[in-house]
């Protein structure tokens, strides 16, 4: 964390107890607000000041800090997992062995899911529109190995081949986009 | 129990065609729970004005009718563009809709994680047993004077040390906690902001004496005319701020679905599972048509009508977005806090027209159940795969029915009463507590007596919350301050207890062990307080 983020992040929860503690006074009768709103308007702002430190991104490029390389750390384990992922998939196609629902628990516990936990890293990387676009990408075919896993438990073989393609294919567009 | 019955009795239907079936029945069940929210307030209002000699309510079904269907459908458009939202991006936790996919896929997951789902539900549904027998219960006044014992399903701490202002409280609900198991660290902020109400905020208020009266009653004021309404208003600006700061990723998932509309049946898979834009537009047009024509028919002008249909959509919006959030994050509903806020707002708007804001109150409370329950839903069919669009399909489909059974419902609980009406209220055996407190915010608008300042400074708390990095504090913290601390306690546990024992025995373990435990104890409470609930209602038939 940068050093005005870690300043911004008390001073921001700091400002706020206190002017929720000021909001909770009762007006005095006739009046609509109480007595003590100033002391809730100067401990907002105070909030307002740390909300901005805490959010601050520097513009200029600087030296990669360690906390800096440690937040980039995440983007190589994405497409490695990404990787991983289509790997572990091509290999289960070529043996035709996907059809025993451990097999796909594995895949999803050890490739898909970790992917899903990573999803402030993507946005933090990626910002939330390019983030948001790749998220959705790999939540469907997320979905669609919920599906095989579904239709394989029903004992749907073909639906379950028809739509592990799918999402193996949404997976393949993320990698690519990623790339 | 649908799923007992389809695939345990029957032997019949895939996991999907499953969860479209639960899809229909909570799409029914939940849009009933709206009406019951508001319209008893009218019935009780009416009845009490009647007996000080005052002018009664004209109450007239059919607008009622029509604002709760109006709402089902409504709930249902509005929420839909914010699935790939909820569920694909923030990955909201909806612990009630992980406990149905983990019921749903029970019986092919494994004995190892059946056994554990059939624990908890054992576990949880003879804890609610006892709970419900009474056995641990003591008397309030006799709780109060020790300091510690189960009073009204809550255990009291203090011991005579913690004062009661701090609100030494734990709701034993298992439910309740196995809901902070399933959301774990991401539940921390909920349990932060029961923290502040009632050990930062509270305690400033007896220390400054802005409190008087005697100390036991402390509490309640407190909770009453201080954290309730601010909470209310945090939420409020939480939701407001939240949708701004998320923009650009509604944006994308809203042309999302514009571009599966225009690439439809051209190959398009990633965006194309959606209901389609055209047809959330006409849903969102004929629903707002048919609210007009509510408040018309509830004797509100045609300029009214049209303020009504269209400060009552985008506040619905709104406030079907919050419900969501808040269900998605912890499994609790501000439904309540909203149906208070629909009514206020509305009476501003329509001139102190009782029936005019009630038709929006009816709709505005269906519409909220509706989205969270829309929401629920797809997060399961998210973990199950099934296509949204034929969950949307089936929601739209069955949602009016609910308004429709529920008033015939609150209806005929009032007739029951003595001479054909006072059916339920205060002094009777359903003493309707949200139409009661309902009926209070009624007659405070009417005296001019409303929190403003709890709403507006909330409001910009939450809107200060809601723009923070980390998502969803507003939401969050304005939910805690809203609820009672001995929920939010007892959730927070939870959330600790996951986090512990992920430490200790790391992330598998929680998935594949403690979230079909945590489903059971979800699902055991549920179907012992809907047993428990058909059982009142039989009694006395079978028993005279």
């Amino acid at each position: 964390m940068k050093p005005l983020q870690t300043i911004g992040c008390p001073v921001f929860f700091i400002g706020l107890v206190i002017s929720i503690c000021a909001a909770a006074k009762q007006p005095a009768e006739g009046a609509t607000y109480p007595s003590t709103w100033l002391t809730f308007l100067a401990f907002s702002t105070l909030s307002l000041v740390g909300l901005v430190l805490w959010r601050w991104k520097p513009q200029l490029p600087q030296e990669p800090s360690p906390a800096a390389a440690t937040s980039q750390r995440p983007q190589i384990d994405i497409q490695a997992t990404l990787s991983g992922l289509l790997q572990r998939v091509d290999s289960i196609s070529q043996q035709q062995a996907f059809t025993s629902l451990e097999t796909i628990d594995t895949l999803m516990q050890e490739h898909v899911q970790p992917l899903g936990e990573a999803r402030q890293q993507i946005i933090d990387q990626l910002g939330l529109k390019a983030g948001a676009e790749l998220l959705v990408t790999m939540a469907y075919g997320e979905r669609m190995y919920n599906r095989t896993w579904s239709a394989l438990a029903d004992g749907h073989l073909d639906e379950a081949q028809q739509v592990f393609h799918d999402g193996t294919e949404a997976f393949r567009e993320a990698a690519r986009s990623l790339a | 129990m649908g799923y007992a019955l389809l695939r345990g009795v029957l032997k019949k239907g895939t996991l999907v065609e499953n969860n479209i079936n639960q899809t229909i029945a909570s799409g029914i069940n939940t849009a009933g729970t709206g009406v019951v929210f508001t319209v008893p307030a009218l019935f009780m209002l009416d009845a009490k004005w009647r007996a000080e000699g005052m002018a009664g309510i004209d109450l007239q079904p059919l607008p009622l009718i029509i604002a709760g269907i109006a709402g089902a459908v409504l709930g249902v458009v509005v929420i839909i563009p914010l699935r790939k939202q909820m569920i694909e991006l923030d990955r909201l936790r909806f612990p009630s809709g992980v406990a149905t996919a983990t019921i749903i896929r029970a019986g092919s997951s494994g004995t190892e994680k059946a056994w554990l789902l059939a624990a908890g539900v054992f576990i949880s549904g003879l804890w609610k047993l006892v709970m419900l027998s009474g056995w641990l219960e003591s008397d309030a006044a006799v709780v109060a004077e020790r300091g510690w014992g189960v009073s009204q399903e809550e255990f009291h701490f203090g011991f005579g040390v913690l004062p009661e202002h701090i609100s030494p409280v734990l709701y034993l609900s298992l439910m309740n906690i196995a809901a902070g198991l399933l959301a774990g660290r991401g539940g921390l902020p909920f349990f932060a902001g029961g923290l502040v109400a009632w050990w930062a905020i509270s305690p400033a208020a007896v220390g400054f004496e802005w409190v008087t009266g005697p100390t036991a009653a402390q509490a309640g004021l407190i909770y009453r005319t201080m954290l309730r309404p601010l909470g209310i208003g945090v939420l409020i600006g939480g939701a407001l701020m939240g949708v701004v700061t998320a923009f650009p990723a509604i944006q994308s998932a809203l042309r999302s679905l514009a571009a599966a509309a225009r690439t439809a049946g051209a190959g398009s898979q990633v965006g194309g599972d959606e209901m389609k834009l055209p047809t959330l537009i006409l849903g969102t047009a004929v629903a707002i048509a048919l609210f007009f024509g509510a408040s018309v028919l509830s004797g509100v002008s045609v300029t009214g009508a049209a303020l009504s249909a269209v400060v009552g959509t985008l506040w619905l919006g709104l406030a079907a977005l919050i419900v969501a959030q808040a269900t998605g994050m912890t499994d609790i509903s501000p439904m309540s806090g909203m149906a208070l806020i629909s009514v206020t707002l509305m009476m501003y708007l329509l001139d102190n027209n009782i029936t005019g804001a009630m038709v929006v109150g009816v709709a505005v409370c269906v519409a909220i159940g509706q989205g969270a329950d829309m929401m629920q839903d797809l997060k399961t069919g998210f973990l199950i795969g099934a296509r949204p669009v034929r969950q949307q399909i089936a929601q739209f489909g069955a949602t009016w029915m609910g308004p429709l059974i529920a008033l015939g419902v609150v209806y005929l609980l009032w007739i029951g009463g003595p001479d054909g009406k006072n059916g339920f209220g205060e002094g009777t055996s359903l003493p309707a507590p949200q139409g009661g407190a309902l009926m209070g915010i009624i007659e405070a608008v009417k005296s001019g007596n409303v929190p403003i300042d709890k709403y507006t400074m909330g409001g910009l708390i939450g809107a200060l919350l809601g723009a923070a990095p980390r998502p969803g504090l507003g939401v969050l913290v304005g939910l805690a301050m809203y609820l009672p601390f001995s929920i939010t306690l007892g959730y927070g546990l939870g959330c600790l207890a996951q986090m512990g024992i992920q430490k200790l025995k790391g992330a598998a373990f929680c998935e594949h062990k403690l979230v079909p435990f945590a489903a059971g104890l979800i699902v055991g409470e549920a179907l012992t307080g809907v047993g428990h609930a058909a059982y009142s209602i039989l009694m006395p038939y079978l028993w005279g």
